[in-house]
């Protein structure tokens, strides 16, 4: 049972980030071609078109590989773990890795590969801008946006609430906890049952759940609102859309899986559940999590770029970013205040590397995980 | 309100700043009390400086169009109500003085002072009367004021008959 599940969600997961890659170049703004700035109505020139068609075509091809290999590494990994030999397990980790980010690393290397093509044309058609324009919207306020930070609250309630359900079921969990089970769903490790392993393990991890999705909506808050100077108005409301459908998902999923995992942990240690089928619901669970996100930002596009059906595509080009996104996706401008800036390549966020608090923020991460498994080895 | 700014043009951004946020006050887009954006949301998502809108900011405060309210921010200030007696006297010597300067040169290059009239009149009723670019002029009627800001007066008959006329509608039985 378990079994499959993992190999289920391997596979899924293998599948569902690939085909996202895939697809990317459908879903960018209409003002951009694989990270380079063109007019609007170059999107229609057949060797742009030739382009995406050939990037998605390879990327499918490389998601069936990789998909193909996640489940070989499933396999690998849970006949590897029966058996005292290690090699198999460690092939199948090597393998489940390789399946994950060799995709990715193909991608961006296409992607370098298609940006120089889509440069070469740009210049060969003389697409210059004219213009370095920017649009921000002011006092209309009222139009979408992000929610605001302090819907993050809700997760108290659900912090609380797992702790008196703990402190309820802690008189009847057994003496010896289950830490641990194998594939087949026994249980191999135990650890003493403390307050601290008993309830401080669902509490740590809900507070490090709520930490990394208030922050994820923080910045989507602070981030740059972009918008087309050729229809100020249409990309304003459908940014403001985007930016509010994804942090919506995010507070809903984070307080619905944060609490979800914290219960039934709880639950497992007092016995109502086998840890092994607790290992099953939460692999289970992540698969419609996943595809929501994939189908919220296949729906919205990014930067809400699938919002509203353009009637007119302009030839004009109003500005032009290409000189400050290096590599097409990295963004080094220190002439910009902003912090967080919406990606080029890709649906969501990321930073604008020339500020200080960009490098901050990506030392923190890190240093916020180590202090989550420091708590939880305290706790254990 | 919809701020535009071309970093390729020949004005400083800031002063495109300011001289957008001024039409906008002038064509009723944006009404005394209106909170402007914070400067860092405003660099931020016009992807330019901090320093360059605090300047924007500090040139439309010293103006006398805009005042900072401690923690809400910059506000739309009205003009007629903030502004000191010599603040007023200096922007109407300014207007003289421009207007001055204009005519001088209109009538260096040989024009007489009815084309320059003529002109003058058709800008002005352009500046007074513009709805602005992204829309009609803020309505608020709903509110129970005119579009000056001023709580609407009760209509009497003769006001009535003044904008059945205006619509173009002859009123019945007057």
């Amino acid at each position: 049972m378990i079994a499959v599940a993992t190999v289920g969600m391997f596979v899924a997961l293998a599948l569902a980030t690939g085909l996202l890659l895939a697809f990317t170049p459908y879903l960018m703004r209409r003002n951009e071609c694989f990270a380079v700035t063109v007019p609007p109505s170059a999107q229609h020139d057949p060797r742009l078109i030739a382009l995406k068609k050939r990037y998605a075509t390879i990327m499918v091809v490389v998601t069936a590989v990789s998909s193909i290999a996640a489940l070989v590494a499933g396999v690998f990994l849970i006949q590897g773990s029966a058996q005292s030999d290690g090699k198999p397990a460690a092939i199948g980790i090597a393998l489940e890795c390789a399946a994950l980010f060799i995709p990715i690393v193909i991608s961006f290397a296409l992607m370098l590969r298609n940006r120089r093509r889509v440069v070469d044309i740009k210049r060969a058609e003389g697409w210059t801008a004219q213009a370095q324009q920017a649009i921000a919207t002011i006092v209309e306020t009222d139009q979408s946006q992000a929610l605001p930070l302090q819907w993050n609250l809700l997760y108290i309630p659900v912090i609380v609430g797992t702790l008196a359900f703990g402190l309820a079921l802690y008189p009847a969990m057994p003496d010896m906890l289950p830490m641990h089970a194998d594939f087949a769903g026994n249980v191999n490790d135990w650890a003493p049952k403390t307050l601290g392993s008993a309830i401080g393990f669902p509490i740590v991890f809900e507070l490090f759940m709520a930490a990394c999705l208030t922050l994820c909506h923080w910045m989507i808050l602070r981030s740059k609102r972009p918008t087309d100077p050729g229809a100020p108005a249409t990309s304003a409301l459908a940014y403001g859309m985007f930016a509010r459908a994804q942090s919506v998902y995010l507070l809903v999923v984070g307080v619905l899986m944060s609490g979800g995992i914290g219960v039934l942990f709880l639950l497992s240690s007092a016995g109502f559940i086998g840890l092994g089928q607790t290992g099953v619901i939460i692999m289970v669970l992540c698969i419609p999590v996943v595809i929501g996100a994939i189908a919220l930002s296949v729906v919205y596009g990014q930067a809400g770029s699938r919002m509203f059906k353009r009637i007119q595509d302009e030839d004009a080009l109003l500005a032009d970013e290409d000189e400050h996104w290096k590599l097409g996706v990295f963004y080094f401008n220190p002439d910009d205040a902003s912090f967080i800036v919406p990606e080029r390549f890709g649906i969501g966020w990321t930073m604008n590397f020339a500020r200080p608090a960009a490098w901050a923020l990506m030392l923190g991460v890190p240093v916020l995980t180590i202090a989550f498994i420091v708590a939880v080895s305290m706790l254990v | 309100m919809i701020l535009r700014i071309d970093q390729m043009s020949p004005d400083p951004v800031y002063q495109q700043i300011r001289d957008q946020i001024v039409a906008a006050i002038g064509r009723g887009e944006l009404l005394p009390g209106d909170r402007l954006p914070s400067v860092r949301a405003l660099a931020s998502d016009l992807g330019i400086n901090l320093h360059t809108v605090n300047k924007a900011y500090a040139v439309l405060r010293d103006e006398g169009y805009l005042f900072m309210r401690g923690r809400a921010g910059a506000v739309v200030a009205d003009f007629q109500q903030v502004a000191s007696p010599e603040k007023k006297a200096a922007q109407a010597e300014r207007l003289a003085g421009t207007l001055y300067q204009l005519a001088l040169e209109h009538c260096a290059q040989g024009g007489t002072e009815e084309e320059f009239l003529k002109e003058a009149k058709s800008q002005a009723d352009r500046a007074f009367a513009d709805p602005g670019v992204v829309g009609t002029r803020r309505d608020m009627r709903v509110s129970g004021r005119n579009a000056n800001g001023n709580p609407l007066k009760e209509r009497g008959p003769q006001e009535a008959r003044g904008i059945s006329n205006a619509l173009g509608v002859t009123p019945q039985g007057v």
